[in-house]
């Protein structure tokens, strides 16, 4: 996910722009003479969240790494994700096999590759992986410390978010979820589960644009097959 | 009457009422409707069937602009029925504590239930192949979010015996989809909720008040939600509320016609409401008695008797009527006793006719039919009892009739009189028609379909097909049973029922079918299952090491390990169901049938009822039934019997009146008319197109009754004109009096009604037309004229 001052890059919002030049000038502030030994401040999580909003919408490609100890090795899958905000987030996956996961609203929807269809709307581990997403890409802090007690440490070149769930159906599923991210945005998600597995989600190339309707359409459609290959979606 | 004869009279009428008040339980029992011993059993279940809990579901549909909004009032509605006192449960998609119930019951099972076939399947899917290929499907499924709750039954269960059971139990929903938690159709539009009530479909108070309940709950939610919202539902009690709604707005509307009509009547012929009094009476005191012995030594009466009974009444009036118009009628002094003395003979005859009529109904194998023949002749036998005895006592109550009684009277014993001088070929027309009616009535049909006799309204019709299509319901009418006599057999029955269903739906018999097997295996079938299991004691190697070569680790699944070795627990039984919080789910499948057990199996899209019934053939005491179709039938024999006992009675009723008259003139007078109308009746109806029915043929017999009644009558008050004028002004006061009673129900709105009202009220008035037109054909005795 892009931040701020990639959205200015990018000649895109304004808001962005604004905001990059903002923290251009507080880093050329702080190198600037007069400020010898002026520590780069770290960031406030106001601002962290403000820096992920899209207003627009957000692909990425991710790299998820699951540790169950059940498995001998790691579970790895790769896929695709689509954020439409305000709450519409689709989740591809194309290795090792397909599948999709597809949130909109309070729907939450898994299928598989033989066509078998899950609603999973109510099921607390699911449902927490990705409010954990929509409430990040739409920086809705309330909702954030609504779910989770935060702590934020680093800089703004490389900060790591530990949220830890309140509500006790959650608390009983998930230990925390620890988030990484730099001035480019997000990078990384891990969920530890109170039994030890964990699930690392590494969100490699990021797009911020606006889908449109027949794009929407495509991607939210729970009747349509599921997609062969990254390329048909149109991620980055 | 002496005071005290009176308040003995009163005394004996009040604990009669008394005592019918207390025990009186009216209800229609199938049974009584089949002949003893034969499929007594299966119309037991049937019974028992009209009232299992599918019948008690309802199916609520709800729909609004938006499918999250139509979810939040189907949320909100389910809340506030739970709360309800006619609400025994309400389901509204996937309850979490139900999933808790399911694994606490089948969890510990679970390798009990992995197969049909145990013997042949179980060893494929424990094959190296089968392992290897189980074990890619769970790191699958381990790869979705979702598998918090895999990982946590995966390694005591690697083989996905639960997933099994869960998917099994699943089968019934796959018609709807689950948005957060709650059901919704396959379009999205509609948000569905089941419930479950707690009376019968059948009671109309607690179903007319739930339905109100229903309509007040949604009503306020839609305000809530800002409008825009649709309800609509499907259950067997808006169909009964509906039938007892229009009945009943039927039953003021005629019982209204009724009232003014004989109110008209009596003020016109018999001066006031006093005489109507007077001459209800001996009909009333039949029915009491009748009643009252029907409690005592039968034990109960069905429904159908009483209505049948209370009919008969409007025999019963006739002779106090005839009575009461004769002594009033009477030139000189004459007293009420002199009277019925004189009358004494008609009276006896046409109640005897009566109760002979109904004679072969009582040595039938129908227990219904029996039960109507005791009622119809206590009841006649008290009406006529009542109308010598006491009757003559109470007729000083009656006012004095009004004189153009005695005009009417004179009129009609002129028409009498004219008839007489007809020529006798014209007189006898009705007579030659009767072999003219055999055309039509060969081709008469009868309608045997009761789902006939109720009209339900256009709009309720439709809205249950919308609601019926979108749930895809369970068709709560076609059956397979089996009886055995305790639950383990019953449960085995249950297997193999279920063994050649299953095949029935692979070459396309059936389309499907919902059974107890969902929730339930034999315990024979579950140990099977184990003893597989048990029979491989390198089981937990091999999962292990399958599993390790898909990339598990090796060791995972210590927890199967440990279960395979510790003993077993018990096969789950039925007591363990009907224990369990899961016992709701049960009701529908077991049904105890006296003392043996059924087990139902609701069969849907019974394309090819033949084939079914040949792959079943060879279990004992298993049958498909069609609910309809086997109700029909019975009905159908009903009313061929009804029919058959109908000239079973007539010819009694001939034998009485050669016994009576000894000369073929009075016995033709007396006879033919009962005749004639009936089968002038049938033919009128096949030349209509009009299918008579069960309640077509039960007014029949009334009418006929009455009609030898009139026949009676007038033979033997022929000799004397003043007698005969009298004679013809009773019946016509009897004819208006049962078109007025019985034939305005040929107005309502239901055929059930119709076809009683229309029976009775044409069959009555021909009687009384055709009644003195034989009289005077047949030439009983030259009528002499009012001055002899």
């Amino acid at each position: 996910m892009k931040s701020a001052a990639a959205c200015a890059d990018s000649g895109r919002a304004d808001r962005g722009r604004g905001r990059a030049v903002a923290w251009l000038a507080a880093g050329l502030l702080a190198l600037a003479p007069g400020a010898p030994g002026a520590e780069p401040e770290p960031p406030t999580l106001a601002e962290l969240m403000r820096g992920m909003a899209s207003s627009q919408g957000v692909t990425t490609r991710f790299h998820e790494t699951k540790r169950i100890a059940l498995l001998a090795a790691p579970l790895e899958s790769r896929g695709v994700m689509y954020f439409a905000p305000p709450d519409r987030l689709a989740r591809f996956t194309f290795e090792p096999a397909r599948s999709s996961l597809v949130i909109d609203g309070d729907r939450l929807v898994f299928r598989e590759d033989d066509g078998e269809r899950y609603d999973l709307s109510t099921n607390p581990m699911a449902r927490a992986f990705v409010d954990n997403f929509i409430v990040l890409f739409n920086g809705d802090l309330e909702r954030l410390e609504a779910l989770y007690r935060t702590e934020l440490t680093g800089e703004r070149e490389g900060w790591t978010l530990r949220l830890e769930p309140r509500a006790a159906t959650l608390r009983a599923v998930i230990e925390d979820v620890t988030l990484r991210g730099d001035t480019g945005g997000i990078r990384e998600m891990t969920i530890r589960n109170v039994d030890g597995d964990a699930t690392d989600t590494q969100l490699e190339t990021t797009a911020q644009r606006a889908f449109s309707a027949a794009e929407l359409e495509r991607l939210f459609d729970e009747q349509r097959p599921l997609p062969d290959a990254l390329h048909a979606t149109g991620a980055p | 009457m002496s005071r005290a004869a009176a308040v003995c009279w009163i005394g004996v009428a009040l604990a009669l009422v008394a005592y019918c008040a207390l025990n009186l339980r009216v209800g229609t029992d199938l049974t009584r409707f089949i002949p003893d011993g034969e499929q007594s059993e299966l119309a037991r279940i049937s019974g028992q069937l009209a009232q299992s809990p599918f019948t008690r579901t309802m199916v609520l549909s709800i729909s609004a602009d938006a499918l999250p909004v139509a979810i939040d009032a189907a949320g909100r509605l389910a809340a506030a029925l739970r709360e309800s006192p006619d609400v025994e449960w309400v389901r509204s998609g996937v309850d979490e504590d139900q999933l808790r119930d399911v694994y606490d019951l089948y969890f510990p099972r679970r390798f009990y239930f992995l197969s049909d076939d145990p013997e042949r399947e179980i060893p494929v899917r424990l094959s190296e192949e089968g392992l290897r290929e189980q074990a890619r499907a769970l790191k699958a499924q381990l790869a979705s979010p979702a598998s918090s709750l895999l990982t946590r039954i995966a390694p005591a269960d690697p083989i996905s015996s639960f997933r099994t059971i869960v998917e099994r139990f699943r089968q019934r929903e796959r018609t709807l989809e689950l948005h957060a938690g709650q059901w919704v159709t396959p379009d999205g539009r509609h948000a569905i909720l089941l419930l479950s009530t707690r009376a019968s479909a059948f009671e109309s108070g607690p179903q007319a008040r739930l339905l109100e309940t229903i309509d007040a709950h949604f009503a306020r939610i839609a305000a809530e939600l800002g409008g825009g919202l649709e309800l609509e539902s499907n259950g067997a009690n808006r169909f009964a509320v509906a039938a007892e709604q229009s009945i009943k707005a039927d039953v003021y509307r005629i019982a209204a016609a009724s009232l003014l009509g004989v109110a008209a009547l009596f003020v016109v012929f018999l001066g006031g409401w006093r005489g109507f009094l007077v001459v209800s009476v001996p009909p009333l005191a039949g029915i009491l008695v009748a009643t009252s012995a029907g409690l005592a030594l039968l034990g109960g009466l069905d429904g159908l008797t009483m209505a049948f009974g209370a009919s008969l009444m409007g025999i019963a009036i006739d002779y106090s009527n005839h009575v009461l118009i004769h002594q009033r009628l009477a030139r000189g002094p004459v007293t009420p006793q002199e009277t019925v003395r004189r009358l004494r003979p008609s009276l006896t005859l046409g109640a005897a006719t009566t109760v002979a009529s109904f004679g072969g109904l009582a040595i039938t194998a129908f227990p219904a039919f029996r039960e109507m023949s005791f009622f119809a002749a206590v009841g006649v036998v008290t009406g006529l009892v009542v109308s010598l005895v006491l009757l003559p006592r109470l007729l000083g109550f009656a006012p004095e009739l009004p004189a153009r009684s005695s005009r009417v009277a004179a009129w009609l014993g002129g028409v009498l009189r004219a008839l007489e001088r007809a020529p006798r070929p014209l007189l006898w027309l009705p007579l030659m028609m009767l072999p003219l009616a055999a055309v039509p009535l060969a081709s008469l049909e009868w309608s045997d379909d009761m789902s006939k006799l109720t009209r339900f309204p256009g709009e309720l019709m439709d809205e249950a097909r919308r609601v019926r299509e979108r749930f895809a319901a369970v068709d709560s009418s076609q059956f397979a049973i089996g009886t055995a006599p305790d639950a383990q057999s019953a449960v085995e029955l249950n297997d193999r029922i279920h063994a050649l269903l299953r095949q029935s739906v692979a070459d396309g018999a059936l389309e499907g079918y919902s059974s107890l097997h969902r929730l339930l295996w034999s315990e024979q079938l579950q140990r099977r299952n184990r003893a597989v299991i048990d029979a491989d004691p390198d089981l937990y190697a091999r999962v292990d090491a399958a599993f390790a070569a898909e990339g598990f680790r090796p060791g995972a699944f210590a927890p199967f390990a440990e279960a395979l070795s510790e003993p077993p627990p018990p096969p789950l039984t039925l007591a363990d169901l009907r224990a369990s919080p899961l016992s709701d789910f049960l009701a529908p499948f077991v049904i105890p049938v006296g003392d043996r057990l059924a087990v139902v199996t609701y069969l849907n899209g019974l394309r090819d009822r033949s084939r079914v019934e040949q792959r079943l053939h060879g279990l004992d005491g298993v049958h498909v039934l069609d609910q309809r179709t086997f109700v029909n039938q019975i009905y159908t024999e009903f009313r061929a019997n009804t029919l058959e006992q109908m000239v079973v009675g007539a010819g009694l009723v001939l034998l009485l009146l050669v016994l009576r008259y000894r000369a073929w003139r009075p016995v033709a007078a007396a006879f033919l008319p009962s005749v004639a109308v009936a089968v002038l009746l049938l033919a009128g109806f096949a030349l209509a197109g009009v299918k008579p029915n069960l309640l077509h043929a039960m007014s029949l017999i009334m009418v006929m009754g009455m009609g030898v009644d009139y026949g009676v009558f007038l033979v033997d008050s022929a000799p004397d004109a003043e007698a005969a004028d009298a004679t013809m002004l009773s019946l016509l006061m009897s004819c208006l009096t049962t078109v007025f009673v019985f034939g305005t129900l040929a107005i309502s709105s239901q055929p059930s009604l119709r076809s009683i009202g229309v029976t009775t009220g044409l069959g009555i008035a021909l009687s009384y037309v055709l009644a003195p037109i034989m009289l005077a054909a047949v030439g009983v005795v030259r009528l002499p004229s009012r001055d002899a």
